[in-house]
């Protein structure tokens, strides 16, 4: 995945530079880059004729919090949506029953990956493995994966 | 705007019928669908196989062909084609491997009625398979038992990554069993195929044989296992020496044998061959073997051959004693056919064109929710509903064992259910 | 359609009629006491009217079946349901029915014609091993039991194998003795489940019941086969058990079995996630002593809780039914069979009444069938039996009965059959209020979510809850 630009970001905020969030615009897209601010920190963006920009910014910032946390790299495009990596995962395992055994975790269901809409999507980064150092190394879905759609940094 | 949540419904898509999908709906669109692979999305989205982002071209009123294809009303449409097929003398019921169960008795009856045959689509290799466990007995589990137990797992002439995407993770491989705590780690896989391909990176044993030569490695094999001479095969031959020294070590074996046989020579000598290898392997441990199936309902049909005629193989009413036929498939006698229903199949894309061509002469009735290029073809056109999400049904899984097909969406389309009853209803009339 | 039987001679023994010349009418599929201007009338004079038969245990929809059709062994279901209508039966039992295949048993029943159906559940009890290995657990599995039946739409709670046993050593802790399990299911609580059907094998008779009263012993005639197995089903009928016969007609049959007990050619095998697979065979039992033993049980008639069974197809196929009713009645028919003497009794017409409709429809907890009392369901058959029939006629009359009615409708009309679409009910065992939600630890080892291991009503004829 390309690299985050900040003039990127800064196509989706409301270049106002009312400095409510206590900066410019532009610095506002800079720390969003850093991940020192979230894009909900912006007063304009949680109104409802931005809602189509916090998408995309959340979008834009969301894998690149994955890897972040977890290393792991999703390349959605090669994912045939198989779930090896949902019945491999260990944390999975632990929250959900159904996961286990090689059903699909239940809706309500709480797990670290899951299948959305045909394709992989980690929906909680923080309880993966991966994102807790104390813990080993666990490279199950990306080593399991039959598509090579899950890598790692 | 109101989200409705369908928990647990039925996948139609493959042979594996996942039971574990969760759908949101929202104006009678699916919003989000949980659990599905790729191969189910583009069903639930309506979408090209594996393209989700392509839409399926749906047909939208009946048609009839004259000197073009023009619109009409179910009721001119249904008229239509009970004159094509009554007109016949030989008709052929085709396809139904993507209906539910009733539209497949349906349609049955529609044969026994106009003295017709009636073949499910890929035939050839499902009857070989029934047929062959007349000599070489039958080694069935429901795929819990296999999940629970096996620790050898073979795919040969398929890809599940391709054909049954969700299979490695949820019946065979991957998942944890009662007896199989730690999932992949206690199973091997073996696979067998023409070509490289993804199955190489997870299995321990590749193997990839040759066009054609799915049988030779199978007696070869065999003569493994009795401890013969196998000093004529040509092969790699070490890598079998050591697939058969583990299939005979392992407590449990599961083979899964998909398309592939079929596609390269002759379907009944491979099936035959396998099917005596894993007669040769129950000798020394336990084996079972089940098909892979690509589409949702094959498993339905042939349960359905079975049960109404006592036999696997496609009908031939058109003789005294077509329950009795013995033929893998009746597309041998196509030239005999004077007319087509079609149901839930392209033949034009699915046939090699010999055959197709052979039904470009004749006039087709087509009940299909999607354009083909059988469309193209068709005389009698029938849009509907699609099984399994804008109808009920039922469907069998690849181990025979039957699921309800849910309804999540509503549809102006009558199901293939409701038209093949209906036709039914007229030539039960028309002819008492 | 209102319908009157007249002249008939009627054998019930749940209404005390041996033979009573009476007059039956039927309104709305149901027996009623009497109305004037009937819409058909059906003369029975010389002829002997019983209920509807009542098959409480018959492999007619075991997952398996059908591939044994597939090799043209085994009956359609159309060919089921009429040759069960011309013997004058209106109900068959399914006795192997697990969690998983439910839904595939109930849709099997459920195409062939004109019977009404039930099933037993086999419950697995692997996956219940840790429940049943304690009698502290007995409170909550009675609570999971008829929910998990009820789900299944089975009539009744059965166990194939009263053990848990892992081939691999490092199971072992798993394994639960029979002696543990037999003695977990006898403190089971009549309430909950009325009665708990075993299934019969030589082992089980090697094993001590406390409580036997509360068993319903299958096909006990496949099972006995010493002096010292024969007294034990003596005691335990003496101390309340109920059992159906499991009676022979030393012909080549097809046999469902463990690998052990197979005779002959194999034809095939499944796993169903017992400890051993079942087994599919054909041959004849000709090693042992059971058929012997098993007739010798039946015509001493030690109890009055008797059923008919012939583990169909196993020991005799449904079809010998009538032949094996014609050597329980004459002496004289199955003079031949056995080096040994049987006993000289004689089976009346009530006997067979009793056995085949009676006692069969009490196990299954069919209140409504199995006699012909005001409020039963109007399932009746007709036979051309009398006191002229020679002993040589009976399997012939017993084959092809003259009239048989089913849930009002008549079916069978002076030996043809003219309708075989009449409404077939799916009869189980409910329970009020349903909540699913403790059952769901029976199911964590299956691959099919819950919601769709319960069996939907696209499976089943038109549901009745028992």
């Amino acid at each position: 995945m390309a690299k985050l630009s900040m003039y990127q970001l800064y196509q989706y905020l409301p270049k106002t530079d009312c400095e409510k969030c206590g900066f410019s615009c532009m610095g506002f897209a800079n720390r969003l880059i850093s991940r020192d601010i979230k894009p909900e920190d912006c007063p304009f963006l949680l109104e409802p004729e931005y809602s189509e920009s916090l998408t995309e910014l959340n979008r834009l910032l969301g894998p690149e919090v994955e890897k972040e946390i977890t290393g792991l790299i999703i390349d959605q495009e090669k994912c045939n949506g198989c779930g090896i990596c949902v019945t491999v995962c260990e944390v999975n395992m632990e929250k959900s029953r159904e996961a286990e055994s090689g059903r699909g975790p239940g809706f309500s269901d709480d797990v670290v990956l899951r299948i959305d809409n045909g394709k992989i999507k980690l929906v909680d980064p923080h309880s993966c493995r991966r994102a807790n150092p104390s813990s080993h190394i666990c490279r199950a879905c990306a080593e399991l994966c039959p598509t090579k759609a899950i890598s790692l940094v | 705007m109101s989200e409705i949540l369908y928990e647990s419904v039925v996948c139609p898509s493959c042979g594996c019928l996942c039971d574990d999908i969760d759908v949101v709906v929202e104006e009678n669109r699916v919003k989000s669908i949980r659990n599905v692979c790729e191969w189910g999305i583009s069903k639930f989205l309506f979408t090209k196989k594996f393209t989700p982002n392509v839409k399926r071209g749906r047909v939208e009123k009946p048609m009839i062909r004259g000197k073009t294809l023009t619109e009409t009303d179910y009721e001119t449409a249904i008229s239509r084609a009970v004159d094509i097929l009554k007109g016949s003398k030989k008709p052929l019921i085709y396809g139904l491997t993507n209906s539910g169960y009733n539209a497949q008795k349906i349609a049955l009856n529609i044969a026994r009625r106009l003295k017709g045959l009636f073949e499910p689509r890929g035939a050839a290799l499902l009857s070989s398979y029934y047929a062959a466990m007349g000599d070489s007995n039958f080694y069935v589990a429901p795929l819990e038992e296999i999940r629970n137990n096996a620790d050898l797992i073979i795919y040969w002439g398929c890809n599940p990554i391709h054909s049954t995407p969700r299979h490695l993770a949820r019946y065979s491989v991957y998942p944890r069993g009662r007896c199989k705590e730690r999932g992949s780690q206690d199973r091997a896989v073996f696979t067998v195929d023409v070509a490289e391909n993804e199955m190489g990176k997870l299995s321990r044993r590749f193997l990839q044989v040759e066009r054609g030569t799915d049988s030779l490695v199978m007696e070869t094999m065999m003569k493994l296992l009795r401890g013969e001479n196998v000093e004529d095969y040509k092969g790699d031959i070490a890598t079998i020496e050591n697939m058969v020294r583990q299939m005979t070590k392992v407590s449990y074996g599961a083979i899964f044998f998909g398309l592939g046989l079929s596609a390269r020579g002759n379907a009944v000598k491979n099936i035959e061959n396998l099917m005596a290898l894993v007669k040769e392997l129950n000798g020394k441990t336990r084996f079972v073997i089940l098909p892979l199936y690509d589409d949702f309902n094959t498993s339905g049909v042939i349960q359905l051959l079975i049960r109404e005629l006592k036999n696997p193989m496609p009908a031939d009413f058109s003789v005294d004693h077509g329950a009795k036929n013995s033929k893998y498939s009746l597309l041998e006698n196509l030239h005999e056919v004077d007319a087509a229903l079609v149901v839930g199949d392209d033949p034009f894309w699915s046939l090699p064109s010999e055959k197709s061509d052979l039904l470009k002469e004749i006039p087709i009735v087509l009940i299909d929710p999607y354009w083909t290029r059988t469309t193209n073809k068709a005389q009698v056109i029938f849009p509907t509903a699609v099984t399994g999400i804008e109808a009920e049904g039922v469907a069998y899984r690849m181990d025979g064992l039957p699921l309800k097909l849910k309804k999540v969406l509503e549809s102006e389309y009558p199901s293939d259910e409701s038209i093949l009853g209906e036709i039914y209803q007229r030539l039960h009339k028309e002819f008492p | 359609m209102k319908i009157k039987i007249e002249g008939g001679r009627l054998y019930d023994p749940g209404n005390n009629l041996d033979g009573e010349e009476r007059d039956i009418f039927i309104e709305d599929g149901i027996i009623v006491e009497g109305f004037s201007g009937a819409d058909k009338t059906i003369d029975a004079s010389g002829k002997a009217i019983m209920a509807g038969g009542v098959d409480v245990h018959s492999h007619v929809a075991t997952y398996g079946l059908n591939l044994i059709r597939g090799m043209n062994r085994f009956y359609s279901p159309r060919e089921i349901g009429h040759i069960y209508a011309k013997m004058g039966y209106t109900h068959v039992n399914e006795p192997f029915m697990t969690q998983v295949t439910a839904n595939y048993v109930h849709h099997e029943l459920s195409s062939i014609p004109i019977l009404d159906t039930s099933a037993f559940l086999v419950l697995n009890l692997r996956d219940a091993e840790t429940k049943i290995k304690s009698a502290k657990h007995l409170e909550e599995v009675e609570k999971i039991i008829p929910i998990i039946i009820a789900g299944t739409k089975a009539i009744g709670l059965k166990i194939y194998e009263p053990f848990v046993k892992y081939a691999e050593r490092k199971y072992i802790l798993r394994n639960v003795t029979a002696k543990k399990t037999l003695s977990f299911f006898s403190g089971m609580s009549r309430e909950s489940i009325p009665r708990i059907i075993m299934h019969t094998s030589p082992e089980l008779f090697g094993e001590e019941i406390e409580n036997p009263g509360g068993f319903h012993f299958s096909h006990v005639g496949s099972a006995i086969n010493n002096e010292e197995a024969y007294q034990k089903v003596l005691h335990y009928l003496n101390a309340g058990a109920t059992v159906d016969l499991g009676l022979f007609d030393l012909e080549q049959n097809l046999r469902i079995s463990n690998p052990k007990q197979t005779v002959g050619e194999v034809f095939g095998r499944v796993d169903m996630g017992l400890s051993e697979d079942i087994v599919f065979s054909k041959g004849k039992v000709s090693e042992n002593e059971a058929p012997f033993f098993a007739f010798k049980l039946a015509l001493s008639q030690p109890s009055s809780h008797i059923s008919f069974s012939t583990d169909s197809p196993a020991n005799a196929s449904f079809e010998a039914y009538p032949k094996i009713f014609s050597w329980l009645m004459k002496a004289e028919n199955r003079a031949n069979l056995f080096d040994k003497e049987l006993p000289d009794s004689e089976y009346s017409l009530l006997d067979i009444a009793r056995i085949t409709r009676h006692n069969p429809a009490y196990i299954l907890g069919l209140k409504n069938k199995g006699h012909l009392g005001v409020g039963a369901e109007a399932d009746i058959a007709i036979y051309d039996i009398n006191e002229d029939t020679k002993p040589s006629e009976l399997e012939a009359c017993f084959k092809d009965c003259a009239w048989l009615i089913k849930s009002g409708c008549i079916v069978v009309e002076d030996h043809r059959i003219v309708n075989d679409q009449v409404e077939k009910k799916t009869y189980y065992r409910g329970v009020e209020p349903l909540d699913y939600e403790p059952a769901k630890i029976l199911t964590s080892y299956s691959t099919f979510r819950f919601e769709n291991l319960m069996v939907d009503e696209v499976f089943t004829a038109k549901e009745v809850k028992v």
